[in-house]
């Protein structure tokens, strides 16, 4: 198993064009026009743009959940079939209702119906307790805080062992506190792991702390504002975001998309 | 809470017998027409054999058109709300008979099938698909759009993603469909046995009325009542029992 785990495939896009027909409309909606981006292997890469810009649709277009309209999304190597985990932002419908913590952690494994019910079990608990959910394997999404809910989808990804993980604004919707606190833990659970992870967000400061690259989207169509390498990662969130580094970053992101809007 | 009544269902059932007793025993109302609660009693006891043979006649005949209407109400509502080009060509016919109350297409019946069980179950089948069907394909619209792209996300094909997603999705709003549906039943069956005039609990409070036994007439309104409020708290019962983590406000 851990053999699957250490290779992480690069993905690249070539001239990725994504129209979306509009009821009611004549003409289409270009979210995206012959976008062209490579994503290494092992790498985080925060994917940040103004909201509508498409940024979700590139994930969904990597795991097949939406068709491009023209372009190419490959892997490389292509073979053996990636592995893609999702997260979505939306964790409460994300999760099945009626399962417990265990069984919604053991969801993807079921659909996959290779392992057995005790390896199944197994792989659950393990990846509960690295989100820190040990003690509430029984309880039901709807007894739940948001951001423990969220922990569970974050346990469902990882059980399933992927080695693409994409992430959809999975902090967008829970409180500042909780973002912070989550943010520290997918860092740490993401540093051991060593998979491609692709982190859409539209907060410039969790692009920053948590890519190792940080991909700047423009308005829709959308196109590569900037692309910027972040070298080594940030010890720790107070120095980092202190830093000359972070705030120069910040205002370059900041500028691009708010000329970018206008 | 202080002074809150334990048993709130059971304090009003017994106000209300005690309402009419008091008004029969009052002479407010003309007792030959509503005979107090003991003589209700008395006349059902005395009656029994009679009563709970025309019960179960009833109650056999609801139970297989409710069945089989609820069954065919999964398998229409999930292909009509699943496949935009079957519900094109169904929701038409679906909207047209569901007009046709179930009391309507008795006489029909009398004369296509000329079996009292079999109009009665068809009857009873009518009242209970149509109403089922909307419900089923309501809930099958609402299916969890996330969670269907989670599946999908972990590689589910589409019987997976019925096996996993719907189904368990949609159990317990079947369990609350097949709830209202009681009494959808129980009106047909009685409404039916009373147009048929054959056998049945319908057809024995219309021979009692006849007959001015309104003792047993009302021995037998009262066993209805008891018949449907056993299988609602059954149904409900088990619904909370199996699926504890349905709230009937939650989204679907």
């Amino acid at each position: 198993m851990t053999e699957r785990l250490s290779s992480s495939p690069a993905i690249h896009l070539r001239g990725v064009t994504k129209a979306f027909d509009r009821r009611g409309d004549t003409d289409e909606l270009t979210v995206m026009q012959d976008l062209g981006v490579s994503f290494r292997p092992s790498e985080l890469v925060t994917i940040v743009g103004p909201s509508g810009c498409g940024k979700s649709t590139i994930l969904k277009m990597i795991n097949g959940l939406t068709r491009l309209t023209a372009g190419s999304i490959t892997f490389e190597p292509a073979t053996p079939k990636p592995r893609i985990g999702f997260v979505f932002q939306d964790y409460a419908n994300a999760l099945a209702p009626w399962r417990t913590v265990q069984k919604n952690v053991e969801f993807g494994l079921e659909i996959e119906g290779i392992a057995t019910r005790s390896q199944r079990a197994e792989t659950a608990k393990k990846y509960i307790e690295m989100v820190g959910l040990s003690g509430f394997e029984n309880a039901y999404p709807r007894e739940l805080s948001g951001g423990m809910q969220q922990r569970v989808q974050l346990a469902r990804v990882l059980a399933f062992e992927p080695n693409v993980l994409l992430m959809d604004e999975p902090f967008g919707s829970l409180d500042a506190l909780i973002r912070r606190v989550l943010q520290e833990e997918i860092r740490k659970i993401l540093e051991n792991l060593h998979r491609t992870v692709l982190f859409v967000t539209h907060d410039i400061e969790e692009s920053l702390y948590l890519g190792d690259r940080t991909i700047v989207l423009s308005h829709r169509p959308a196109r590569v504002l900037a692309d910027i390498e972040q070298g080594s990662r940030p010890t720790s969130f107070e120095e980092f975001v202190a830093s000359a580094v972070f705030r120069e970053r910040f205002q370059q992101i900041w500028k691009l998309l708010h000329g970018d809007h206008r | 809470m202080k002074g809150a009544v334990r048993f709130p269902g059971l304090t009003a059932v017994a106000v209300i017998s005690v309402a009419w007793m008091a008004a029969t025993a009052s002479g407010f109302v003309r007792s030959e027409f509503i005979p107090p609660p003991v003589e209700v009693f008395q006349a059902g006891i005395e009656d029994w054999p009679n009563l709970a043979a025309a019960a179960a006649e009833s109650l056999r005949t609801a139970l297989v058109g409710y069945s089989v209407g609820f069954a065919a109400a999964i398998v229409v509502g999930m292909a009509v709300g699943r496949y935009a080009s079957i519900e094109s060509w169904a929701s038409g016919p679906l909207d047209f008979f569901r007009a046709i109350p179930a009391v309507a297409v008795v006489p029909l019946a009398l004369l296509l099938l000329a079996d009292s069980f079999l109009v009665g179950a068809f009857a009873v089948f009518w009242g209970c698909f149509f109403l089922a069907v909307i419900n089923v394909i309501s809930g099958v619209r609402h299916l969890p759009v996330t969670l269907q792209d989670a599946a999908r996300s972990f590689g589910a094909g589409e019987i997976k993603l019925l096996r996993k997603v719907g189904v368990p999705s949609l159990l317990p709003f079947f369990l609350s469909s097949l709830r209202q549906n009681v009494s959808v039943a129980l009106i047909v069956i009685v409404v039916a046995e009373m147009v048929i005039g054959l056998s049945g609990l319908g057809f024995y409070i219309l021979r009692s009325q006849g007959s001015a036994q309104f003792g047993r007439m009302y021995a037998a309104i009262v066993l209805i009542a008891f018949v449907g409020y056993f299988a609602f708290r059954v149904l409900e019962l088990a619904q909370r029992r199996l699926f504890p983590w349905w709230s009937e406000s939650a989204p679907v």
